[in-house]
């Protein structure tokens, strides 16, 4: 099973930290189906222009800890997926 | 080595005992120059710890005068202070706690200007800012004077910290973030709102990585990014590496010089009086 966690800026709008769900294929498919799941609210946070698969540069994805930047990797099934927002509150 | 007085010996009595302090450290203490820039939230709690502690020099950098709705948070304000630069209320606290520590004011506003002269006096800056615009300000102007930048950050209930310091070999605010956020993205507290213990708990995370890279002991969080939910009281620990194509701290940067980041983040007139323009 692949986890999905939801930190900062990303929580709030999913409305929960964390999700495990069975995934094998690419990490676009798998964002796809999260917002497939949560709506306009994430599709809106993950891509420029919704339906057009553009990330956004700004979100912070990362898979087994490492930052993918922009990459889309081919999941095995059983990572560990962590995305956030950059935050500026102080 | 200087000796420590016998009225220092009370006063850090409790910390002295600490393998990892001794005089030696307490010394080091003594001797360090740390800015705090922002006094709000974040930088509230940490003006009391490292005034407490006996940080020797005490930078307090903030533009802004103390309003009733900083007290819920801003914990080194109080109610008598309503109306005051927040730089003269928080050195009075900090006097309070402890008369030794040097307190140095810069009731201002941090940008291209003024980051290289006053962050070049000291050894430690501490991110205390509430806004994109002054931490990429924080971070290039760190990297290029080669200093550590303690970064927290906060929204609701979540927080992150690090520290950034690539001449030691880790990132920068930019590996992290190479691309800011459009305006908007994630509101300011007004609009989100936040509890004060949130930045008090972020706060002691930056103040006791300040402690640490001071004593030079335990484990500072270079290369790794601490982001925690106090809702579900949990945290979490990502690796940070330095991003070899980063413009600042990379294998060929192409920075050498501070930038307008107002531009950079696409907002006028909506940053805090921490960094930026008017609130």
């Amino acid at each position: 099973m692949v986890r999905v966690c939801f930190l900062s800026g990303v929580k709030e709008i999913v409305g929960h930290q964390e999700i495990q769900l069975p995934h094998c294929g690419e990490l676009s498919e798998l964002l796809e189906e999260l917002c497939n799941r949560y709506g306009q609210g994430l599709r809106c946070v993950l891509f420029e222009s919704p339906g057009q698969g553009q990330r956004n540069p700004w979100v912070k994805i990362l898979v087994n800890g490492d930052d993918i930047k922009g990459k889309d990797p081919r999941l095995a099934g059983d990572e560990t997926i962590v995305l956030f927002l950059p935050i500026a509150g102080g | 080595m200087k000796k420590l007085t016998q009225d220092q010996h009370s006063r850090y009595s409790r910390q002295l005992v600490l393998p990892e302090v001794q005089p030696e450290g307490q010394q080091k203490i003594l001797e360090a120059k740390v800015l705090l820039v922002g006094l709000g939230g974040l930088g509230s709690p940490q003006a009391l710890y490292l005034a407490a502690a006996g940080v020797g020099t005490l930078g307090l950098l903030d533009g802004d005068r103390v309003d009733l709705t900083n007290l819920q948070r801003q914990v080194v304000h109080s109610t008598p202070e309503v109306g005051s630069l927040k730089v003269d209320s928080a050195e009075r606290r900090v006097k309070g706690i402890n008369p030794e520590v040097g307190v140095l004011k810069h009731p201002v506003r941090i940008d291209p200007q003024n980051a290289m002269d006053i962050l070049s006096g000291y050894d430690i800056i501490v991110d205390c800012t509430d806004n994109f615009p002054a931490r990429y300000l924080l971070s290039d102007a760190c990297a290029l004077l080669k200093k550590p930048m303690v970064h927290g950050a906060i929204y609701r209930f979540q927080g992150q910290a690090t520290v950034f310091y690539p001449s030691q070999g880790g990132p920068c605010y930019r590996c992290l973030f190479p691309v800011p956020p459009p305006p908007g993205t994630v509101p300011p507290a007004a609009e989100s709102g936040v509890m004060g213990v949130l930045p008090g708990l972020v706060g002691m995370i930056q103040a006791n990585e300040v402690v640490k890279l001071i004593l030079e002991k335990g484990q500072p969080l270079i290369g790794r990014l601490l982001l925690c939910d106090v809702m579900a009281m949990t945290f979490q620990e990502v690796s940070l590496k330095k991003d070899p194509a980063c413009p600042m701290c990379g294998e060929n940067p192409s920075i050498h010089t501070l930038l307008d980041y107002e531009a950079f983040c696409r907002v006028r007139g909506e940053t805090s009086a921490a960094g930026g323009g008017p609130r």
